[in-house]
């Protein structure tokens, strides 16, 4: 085993890859040390040079800190109350349109903007994991609506909680106005049986259709956020779900904030797996959340989903045991988790072997070589073409982790293909740097074509 | 009474006699055709993700129950199809294949179990698995193992990444053909990748590196080389007219004809899971049925005349009955599957299970009647000239639905 198996190995996985001299800065400072500052969060490691370098990129996307509200201010979005108008508000075409427009360019910028932090960004670990979590929490930016609120979902709901306690993180997201529109939460409310005469009445005189639940994101939140499929819920318990969840919706299309709409919610008891929710408003979906981020099974799929992301596609059952009894002693905190999987005899043993994603084969690529990117159209259009384009998953189960996922034939032939477009400069805005990636394919001594098949190789495409 | 005991005898005979020799028939002409050099029917796949409402496919609007049960996506208007069935109306395209009787429909079809997660329905579906997964290789790859030849071009995928159908038969996805290549790579970089690919310890990785690189000798010799320069184009994108799966078929016209050897091809599209304004006769899913309609009906203009074709479409599950908060429906149970092609025997397939809430399965969705896999069954064989491996749905005893004369 090499001697940097280990400084190699942290690098490539817990960051999106190593940058000329990562590995003896690793080496000097220590692992453990090394990781408790990436476990620390964005704060370290932030020479100035390189940040610098990030914001000159950022620049170009001026809509990524602004609010929903700030990017939909000259639009012609509805500003009725999502409660009395009815959830599609009332917008011409024209202006819906606009919206859809508005929103993809948002979309493209907060997808440029995660490409340049990967390749560029100082904080490896946090930014893996703000991907691991937007992957998790995926959300589809060309679906309506969704683009405007992609900057928040990006700042608030994911990548202050990206090391914290995943209940923190839950809470957030299910507060997110992405997820309450991408899962259609922000459509479900009570059904007319669930309602008081009261609301009844208010209803019919603002002419909202019956009402009903929507199940989507009852669903995916307790098969993909929190219990994993098999994690011990029914039917019965997703339509109990989406009661809690009725009434959490949005303020307004044209201020697509969070609000919990009284006059939506389903009134009455609940019982989801056994537990009995009694009514109480908005605190009804906190517990259910809480409830959800304890649960036994949640530790597992989570701990069984971080493991797999860093050491291995089938993931080892003893350390999958280890992470989850982690998870539940301390009470969910994401850093603790990491800390032992990366600890772990199994995250360096030689056989566990990871294969890069398309978006971790090109960062890497371009942090090996000292290379740069404007996150602008070339490389979404080559990340979208090899499959892995942020925010444009087409499933709410994000984009595949493991090997066989990305590696038939065609596939394959689009990393060789990374790897010629990327030496022979032909990603506009992407650009290699001058470093050689260490080659493992001898006998090609031009510059190009030797940086070509350094990252073509398959030395390269495992991580 | 007309009927003598001779006369009985005579008729039954004669059935049995008809259901044992027409597969039979079937099975010889095509092994015949093969042996003269002719190819087998195109064989077309198409899986609808995101669990495809059946009943906007094809609305039961001679069931007096389906306005009320359907309430707001109740269809008033549809085309004629069958008595007692319509088909939505933004399938128009279909008319011709309708007349001439190669449009059959599965209704009440899928998965006999009930698994509402699109995922692992889609991924169970593609398995050709009912209960747990375990398999790690498709149906459809395994319904064509031994039946592809040499070329990695018999069975392919008009998607970016080959689906999970395709898995373990050497099935090849081509998203866009114009993007197909390796431009700026010497011949000598090509070799010393495939030496490098064929050493990895992992054989998926060692066999698809190897798959690719010589499969591109193949494409360039039949369709050319790609541009060496710019950036990866759109040009595909850009031509596009009609909808995703047009533009596959599209696709799959231009590389059938340049002569290589494709025989099975998977088409898919994600636009199904309308949660929210499903709409009626128009709406965001007639404009995924448009869709899928153009894309058969190009299909069948093109091949015409020149091959012979056979078309599946399926989905994962269906849909609820009743419409849901917001103008859509949830994830439901029975769908349709779609079966069309020269061969095939037009008309309405399966049980109709009925919309009493007596009638639905866990008293919300349309029951399954007909298990998906007899579906795939008898258009796999109707491809293959012959029984499917066993091995394409293993324990599993495909029921007869005639789907193919």
């Amino acid at each position: 085993m090499s001697k940097y198996l280990v400084a190699d190995r942290l690098l490539s996985r817990a960051t999106f890859g190593a940058r000329p001299g990562d590995r003896e800065a690793l080496e000097t400072e220590g692992r453990r040390a090394w990781l408790e500052r990436q476990l620390a969060g964005p704060t370290s490691d932030t020479a100035p040079g390189r940040d610098s370098e990030i914001q000159r990129h950022l620049a170009r996307f001026p809509h990524l800190d602004r609010s929903a509200r700030e990017i939909l201010a000259h639009t012609g979005a509805s500003n009725d109350p999502m409660g009395m108008s009815g959830p599609m508000g009332r917008m011409s075409k024209e202006d819906r349109r606009e919206i859809q427009q508005l929103g993809r360019r948002v979309g493209r910028e907060v997808a440029g903007a995660r490409v340049v932090r990967a390749v560029h960004g100082p904080g490896g670990l946090h930014e893996v994991m703000v991907d691991f979590w937007a992957n998790h929490f995926s959300v589809d930016s060309r679906k309506g609506m969704i683009g405007p609120v992609l900057p928040h979902y990006l700042n608030q709901a994911i990548a202050p909680h990206a090391l914290g306690r995943f209940e923190e993180l839950l809470q957030a997201n299910a507060h997110s106005p992405a997820m309450l529109v991408y899962l259609d939460n922000w459509n479900s409310t009570a059904p007319a049986q669930d309602l008081g005469r009261r609301e009844r009445r208010l209803r019919r005189q603002m002419k909202r259709g019956p009402g009903g639940i929507n199940e989507n994101y009852a669903r995916e939140l307790m098969e993909l956020h929190t219990l994993g499929v098999h994690g011990g819920y029914d039917q019965r318990d997703v339509v109990e779900v989406a009661r809690v969840f009725t009434g959490w919706s949005l303020v307004s299309r044209s201020n697509p904030a969070f609000q919990f709409h009284e006059l939506l919610h389903s009134k009455g008891e609940k019982r989801v797996m056994g537990m009995r929710i009694r009514e109480a408003g908005e605190k009804e979906g906190r517990r259910v959340l809480r409830e959800l981020a304890r649960h036994p099974s949640t530790a597992r799929h989570l701990s069984t989903k971080i493991v797999q992301r860093f050491v291995a596609d089938s993931p080892p059952p003893a350390l999958v045991d280890r992470a989850t009894a982690r998870y539940i002693e301390s009470d969910g905190s994401i850093r603790d988790v990491l800390r032992l999987v990366l600890l772990s005899p199994e995250f360096t043993s030689e056989e566990n072997r990871k294969l890069k994603t398309p978006l971790r084969l090109l960062a890497s690529a371009l942090r090996a070589t000292g290379g740069t990117t404007d996150g602008g159209p070339g490389v979404l259009r080559t990340l979208e073409r090899m499959g892995e384009i942020p925010f444009g998953a087409r499933s709410p189960a994000g984009y595949p982790e493991t090997a066989r996922e990305w590696t038939d034939p065609g596939s394959l032939l689009e990393r060789m293909n990374l790897a010629f477009a990327l030496a022979q400069r032909r990603i506009p805005g992407t650009r290699l740097g001058p470093k050689p990636p260490t080659a493992s394919i001898r006998g090609f001594d031009g510059r190009r074509e030797a940086q070509a098949m350094a990252i073509a190789s398959r030395s390269f495409q495992w991580a | 009474m007309g009927l003598t005991r001779r006369g009985f005898l005579d008729a039954g005979a004669k059935g049995v006699l008809a259901a044992a020799t027409a597969p039979l028939w079937l099975d010889t002409s095509l092994a015949r055709a093969l042996q003269r050099g002719e190819r087998p029917p195109l064989l077309a796949v198409v899986f609808l993700r995101g669990a495809a409402d059946g009943l906007h496919v094809l609305p039961p609007i001679g069931d007096r129950l389906y306005a009320s049960t359907r309430k707001t996506l109740a269809l008033r208007e549809t085309l004629p199809f069958v008595k007692g069935f319509g088909v939505h109306p933004e399938m128009a395209p279909l008319q011709p294949l309708i007349e001439r009787r190669q449009l059959a429909v599965v209704h009440a079809c899928g998965s006999p179990e009930i698994n509402r997660s699109h995922f692992e329905a889609q991924d169970r579906v593609e398995a050709g698995e009912v209960g747990r997964r375990s398999a790690s290789s498709g149906w459809l790859a395994r319904g064509l193992s031994g039946a592809g030849g040499p070329s990695p071009f018999a069975s392919l995928a008009l998607t970016s990444q080959l689906p999970l159908a395709m898995h373990g038969a050497g099935g090849f996805a081509i998203g866009e053909p114009e993007d197909f290549g390796l431009p700026g790579a010497s011949r000598r970089a090509r070799e010393a990748l495939l030496r490098d690919y064929t050493s990895d310890p992992d054989p998926v990785f060692s066999r698809s590196g190897a798959r690719a690189l010589e499969a591109l000798d193949e494409y360039e010799q039949r369709m050319g080389s790609p541009r060496d320069t710019g950036p990866r184009s759109q040009q595909g994108k850009r031509r596009r007219r009609g909808g995703k799966l047009a533009h596959q078929v599209d696709n799959l016209l231009r590389i059938e004809a340049s002569g290589l050897p494709v025989r099975a091809v998977f088409l898919e599209t994600s636009s199904w899971d309308t949660h929210q304004n499903q709409g009626t006769e128009k709406g965001s899913m007639a404009n995924s049925l448009r869709d899928l309609a153009t894309a058969i009906e190009k299909l069948s203009e093109g091949l015409q005349e020149r091959r012979e074709w056979l078309l599946m479409v399926h989905t994962e599950f269906g849909r609820t009955v009743a419409p849901n908060g917001s103008r859509g429906s949830d994830h439901g149970h029975g769908s349709v599957a779609l079966v069309a092609g020269t061969r095939v025997r037009g008309g309405l397939y399966g049980d109709w299970p009925g919309l009493r809430e007596a009638d639905l399965s866990e008293g919300r969705d349309l029951a399954v009647t007909t298990d998906y896999r007899s579906v795939a069954w008898e258009v796999l064989r109707g491809h293959l000239g012959q029984a499917p491996p066993r091995e394409t749905f293993p324990g599993f005893e495909a029921s007869p639905l005639g789907l193919l004369g």
